[in-house]
């Protein structure tokens, strides 16, 4: 028998199979999972309903949404199994095949990503694009280019964003009712304002901490980051993720995000924590960037890429015409996973202090730079830090 | 088709699920969305139990009021059975475009019992100025004018300009909808001056000629500061009706406002001392001067009482408010060039209000 089980990456010693096989990861992925689901549901139901704006039927749907994206994601994949492979219309092989192939995971994170008023056709929609046509046209599990969540989750934004702001939006039936929010999440106030100052951008919504908790406008779930921060330490210990990918890619944004603050002229701290406590990038960076498949599989492509993923997501989220930059940067550096494997693997092959490795991470990191650079500077033309009468 | 069924079931369950959850999650997703469009609009009309949201008939011309001013939603308000008026959110423009405001219009009154900013992407700095008074404004505001006027916010007039003009497009689609129509008008503003006759400009600052429709009479008015009716200054002429002296109001309040932004408020010809008020960024900037005989020329400033703010943002290097006030009122006497004080343009304007007035007035008694 092969030591090494065969096919596409990832790859898994079989020896490991019991404490690292794919239903455990799947297991402790969805554990993972747990604090966010719960948080969200909290946010957007319990902690709505007790404070008396929704019925106890409303007070279950954020809860029900979310399992309702993982239920249709798998009930897809098994209709694509059962149409493509005839053997696999019986119960048995049919679950056998499903449950190696993290079915739920693509509508969960999808529904996750959503605003709480996405009809349910849309969420059809993103489980359909994420999970059929990002996933199984690809070949399945461990073939698809992009993250199918993600494929999902921008083509849902792209394309039927005003119809889930028509049908309610993002805003929970508390968060409606104040008036300081005006309708906006924090990243949609500044891509309005223009103005990088902290009683425009934080006051409406409290405190930073209320970033940190949680308790702000936003979609679904991207918003705990206390409880995205918890997933992450646990898919870490659980070697579910490397660790250091999140880290790199959410300490880019803080780093760049300070400098361009301070360059428009508010160098206070507040601004990079607004930054990565703003929007979808704690999710993206734990949930989205560490996906196995569609990011590079060696450890310094992972660090390559998460550092890139930092200045376009400031480029795009500061500089581009939608205010979130998060989805768009992870899509695109799925798109260039594999040339980020194979240069980086070059690079680890020919060793690192070799006279040529240190000329490419020289280049590369000369072109994170240009990119963060070219961020600043437009940013700069474009921002100010307000208190102008 | 037995065995179809037995080969396919697992096939047919899948789908059917599906379907199920495309249908039933279907209802429960339009059951949470008619949930948030009641709670957030329920508010606005006191009692409402159902709200039905509608398409009208016949809308508004978008372009009456400008390519940034549209109607976004429009719902019929229940109380049981009976339709109790309509919710209309309108978007236009303050200082940026897309701030929807929502007005709910009682059928019974014709007057507004609503309103509410759906969304703005107005700076909040700005925008916090408009306190509950300014909304409260509102609050049975009678359509049945004429010319609708609100009164604005200092530091947030734009924004608060808006509302004049959502309330405007919301009256009109109201029109549309009912049978409400608006009042003949009784009076036409033909001009407006200021007195510059110093017997009479603390009295009488501001001189309107009118002409009041329902008697076809044609006749000056004066007004104060705020456009309160005075007396009628043309002799034999009647006063006229409360109604055509609000409509004149509103009309000035509209069109004329500038006129507001200076005035005299006082002037004694034993000690020669004219309080003129010029309007600031923060306020009112009132200054008492005191004029030589022939009343062409300020002699000296007897006092300046400001309230502006210019000190608080570091715009100006004059000095602690009135610094500004003074140094510009200084040029002015010297007759040397205004230069734009940037940060502090409110107060600048106030200004150079001030001394185009005291040119008018001193140039009307043959000064320079």
């Amino acid at each position: 028998m092969a030591r090494f089980s065969a096919g596409k990456a990832p790859f898994i010693r079989i020896a490991d199979e019991k404490n690292q096989g794919t239903q455990v990861i799947m297991r402790d992925f969805i554990i993972g999972l747990l604090p966010i689901i719960l948080f969200a549901w909290y946010k957007n139901g319990i902690k709505v309903y007790l404070e008396g704006n929704v019925s106890f039927l409303e007070m279950l749907y954020p809860l029900v949404f979310i399992l309702l994206g993982g239920l249709i994601s798998f009930l897809m994949e098994g209709l694509f199994f059962m149409i493509t492979d005839p053997k696999l219309r019986e119960l048995k092989p049919l679950m056998n095949k499903i449950s190696t192939s993290f079915a739920l995971i693509p509508g969960l994170l999808l529904a996750m990503v959503l605003p709480l008023y996405t009809p349910i056709w849309v969420l059809i929609f993103g489980a359909f694009m994420g999970t059929i046509v990002g996933k199984m046209l690809f070949g399945g599990f461990g073939h698809n280019i992009f993250n199918p969540a993600l494929l999902g989750y921008i083509a849902v934004g792209f394309t039927l964003i005003g119809v889930i702001n028509a049908n309610g939006g993002v805003m929970n039936q508390s968060e409606v009712l104040i008036d300081a929010y005006a309708g906006a999440t924090p990243l949609s106030l500044l891509a309005n304002i223009k103005t990088i100052n902290y009683d425009q951008l934080v006051t409406p919504y409290g405190t930073l901490w209320n970033f940190f908790i949680g308790t702000i406008p936003g979609a679904l779930a991207e918003t705990g980051a206390l409880a995205i921060i918890i997933a992450y330490v646990w898919l870490s210990y659980r070697k579910v993720l490397k660790w250091f990918t999140p880290l790199i890619y959410v300490g880019t944004v803080f780093i760049v995000s300070w400098v361009l603050g301070a360059v428009v002229g508010d160098g206070g701290v507040w601004f990079p924590l607004y930054s990565i406590l703003s929007g979808g990038l704690m999710f993206g960076a734990v949930l989205m960037a560490t996906e196995p498949v569609s990011s590079p599989k060696n450890p310094l492509g992972k660090v390559f890429m998460a550092l890139l993923l930092g200045v376009l997501t400031v480029l795009f989220r500061y500089v581009g015409n939608y205010p979130e930059g998060v989805g768009t940067s992870l899509i695109l550096l799925n798109i260039f996973a594999m040339p980020l494997d194979r240069f980086s693997a070059t690079i680890r092959a020919e060793g690192y202090n070799k006279k040529s490795s240190i000329i490419k991470i020289t280049l590369f990191l000369l072109f994170v730079l240009a990119i963060a650079a070219y961020a600043i500077i437009k940013a700069n033309g474009m921002y100010t830090a307000g208190g102008i009468i | 088709m037995k065995a179809y069924f037995q080969k396919n079931k697992l096939l047919l369950l899948f789908s059917s699920i599906l379907i199920l959850i495309f249908v039933i999650g279907g209802i429960y997703s339009r059951f949470m969305t008619n949930q948030i469009t009641f709670h957030q609009y329920k508010d606005l009309f006191v009692g409402t139990t159902n709200l039905v949201e509608y398409t009208p008939e016949e809308e508004v011309d978008s372009t009456v009021l400008g390519p940034d001013t549209s109607l976004v939603r429009s719902f019929k308000a229940y109380v049981g059975q009976e339709h109790k008026g309509y919710i209309y959110v309108v978007e236009t423009k303050g200082r940026m475009k897309g701030l929807q405001i929502a007005y709910a219009i009682d059928l019974a009154t014709d007057q507004v019992v609503g309103v509410k900013v759906m969304q703005s992407k107005e700076t909040p700095e700005y925008f916090s100025r408009l306190t509950p008074e300014f909304f409260n404004q509102f609050v049975n505001y009678d359509l049945f004018v004429v010319t609708i006027s609100i009164d604005t916010t200092a530091g947030a007039t734009v924004s608060s300009d808006a509302f004049r003009v959502a309330l405007q497009y919301a009256r009109m689609q109201y029109m549309k909808d009912t049978d409400f129509a608006l009042p003949t008008k009784l009076v036409e503003v033909n001009s407006v001056r200021y007195n510059t006759d110093f017997a009479t400009l603390g009295s009488n600052p501001i001189i309107v000629n009118i002409t009041d429709l329902s008697t076809n009479k044609t006749m000056d008015v004066s007004v104060s500061g705020v456009f309160n009716f005075i007396q009628v200054l043309t002799p034999g002429m009647p006063t006229p009706s409360v109604d055509a002296l609000l409509e004149m109001k509103n009309d000035l309040s509209l069109n004329y406002l500038s006129y507001s932004r200076v005035y005299a408020v006082s002037f004694d010809s034993d000690s020669l001392q004219l309080v003129v008020r010029t309007r600031g960024y923060a306020g009112n900037i009132t200054f008492t001067f005191v004029l030589n005989a022939e009343k062409t020329a300020i002699v000296s400033t007897a006092s300046i009482q400001s309230v502006e703010s210019y000190e608080d943002g570091g715009y100006s290097n004059h000095g602690s408010v009135p610094g500004l006030e003074t140094y510009l009122l200084n040029r002015y006497l010297n007759n040397q060039s205004i230069d734009t004080t940037a940060g502090a343009t409110g107060t600048f304007n106030g200004m150079t209000r001030l001394f185009t007035y005291l040119d008018l007035i001193f140039s009307g008694n043959g000064g320079q």
